[in-house]
């Protein structure tokens, strides 16, 4: 019994390291870290979403600079209620997010960061039910949750504890933070987001539909209709950013598959979307 | 030797899974109100209502499901629903002056971002120089439609 004692303390000896169980200097330290940089979920410093809404705000009045808001309240406001929606379950709970209609006929939908969020009249136009707007805005709503851009274009605060060679300050007037905002508009508008990027909001958005309890196959079918409508529009496409929409396609129906999502009987919220978008 | 091998072995369990449950440590409610439910499915049974921020134990998880044990029962939520920090409260770009940091270009001084020291109006002048056109009315209108969370989930019982 006694040898067996000895064997069990050397083991326990041998394994904790190995296993890295938590020594109590290192709890210390944490502590300490966590205290120093506020770090919030994901590493991220209050500083650092701050800087996010920021920097998300000009790139919101860069787009609408571009292209008007649709004048309907009644309109925005419903797309408002239903982005919010979907926020109030699965958002980032430190951000406000804003949605908007632009008047534009071209089929598309951009997220800037720190949450403001537009889907076109033309995307509206081709959508046929509440689920179908759900999965475009759940789609959008996971590019912010992501951070995408943030990570893309290397947002954060400035922090003068790391000494950080690789941070350059940049503020609102500087040179620097119109490049930044330029490159924000290029991602947007020309070069896209990372083909990972997109195909990972689509496959969160697909959980959050039913997290909300959607129908997940309306946001597979909208899809197919974009994809059509591209074929007619050759030059008013939402795949100017994206990956093609076949690959998309096939992804989505793959998750769709594994996830036994087809049997699923979500709501579309028809008679609803169809009081409040009329165009 | 027999006897050696047995207790190194039902340690060795021991140990893992005391690591494994300190790594996925507590979860936290990040979504309002949020179901818990009997089962992993919508239109499923819902026990009990989960506030914001609530800590959780997570014991497994099923797909897009997690099944969690609260004070308030055992059951299934959406995995986006939780977190593994608590949720922060919400940010307000008028608390505090922030400065930007990127590797877009590099540039020795400070500058305090525009949105808070300054004003977007006044950042304006700005985009004009930078040959960027902005709306910074538009953008302010767009805000002027915003819906809380709370609101949504209160409207659409009624829409």
């Amino acid at each position: 019994m006694k040898k067996l004692i000895i064997m069990a303390s050397m083991i326990i000896t041998f394994l904790l390291p190995a296993i890295g169980a938590t020594t109590t200097t290192d709890t210390v330290n944490e502590d300490a870290r966590k205290r120093l940089h506020q770090l919030n979920d994901g590493g991220y410093t209050q500083d650092d979403v701050q800087a996010e809404i920021d920097f998300g705000k000009k790139l919101a009045a860069g787009i609408l600079g571009k292209t008007t808001i649709l004048a309907n309240k009644k309109m925005n406001s419903y797309v408002n209620t239903i982005g919010s929606l979907l926020v109030s379950q699965v958002g980032r709970p430190e951000l406000r997010y804003h949605f908007a209609i632009l008047d534009s006929d071209d089929v598309n939908a951009y997220a800037c960061p720190g949450g403001y969020i537009f889907v076109s009249k033309g995307a509206l136009k081709l959508m046929k039910n509440e689920g179908q707007l759900a999965g475009v805005l759940a789609h959008e709503i996971t590019h912010v949750n992501q951070r995408h851009i943030v990570k893309q274009l290397n947002i954060k605060a400035k922090d003068d504890s790391l000494n950080s060679n690789i941070a350059a300050v940049v503020g609102g007037g500087s040179t620097a933070f119109f490049t930044m905002l330029n490159q924000g508009m290029d991602l947007l508008f020309t070069d896209g987001l990372k083909r990972e990027d997109e195909y990972e909001a689509d496959a969160i958005g697909l959980e959050m539909l039913t997290a909300l309890g959607y129908n997940v196959r309306s946001y597979y079918d909208f899809l197919e209709e974009v994809k059509r409508s591209n074929e007619q529009h050759k030059d008013q496409v939402m795949n100017k950013t994206h990956p093609s929409m076949d690959s998309r396609l096939e992804r989505i129906k793959l998750i769709m598959t594994q996830n036994g999502l087809h049997q699923l009987n979500g709501n579309t919220n028809q008679p609803r979307f169809s009081k409040y978008v009329t165009l | 030797m027999k006897n050696t091998l047995v207790l190194f072995f039902l340690l060795s369990t021991f140990l893992i899974y005391q690591y494994a449950s300190a790594q996925s440590g507590p979860r936290y409610v990040k979504g309002l109100s949020v179901s818990l439910l009997a089962e992993p499915k919508n239109g499923s049974t819902v026990v009990n209502k989960l506030e914001r921020g609530a800590a959780v134990t997570q014991e497994t998880e099923q797909g897009f499901w997690a099944k969690i044990v609260t004070p308030q029962g055992t059951g299934w939520v959406p995995k986006l629903t939780l977190s593994a920090s608590p949720p922060a409260a919400q940010e307000s770009l008028m608390d505090k002056k922030v400065d930007i940091s990127s590797n877009a270009r590099k540039r020795a001084s400070n500058f305090t971002s525009a949105g808070s020291a300054r004003g977007l109006n006044e950042s304006k002048a700005d985009f004009d120089k930078a040959n960027l056109k902005a709306d910074f009315a538009a953008l302010k209108k767009m805000e002027s439609f915003y819906v809380s969370p709370q609101k949504a989930l209160r409207l659409l019982g009624a829409m």
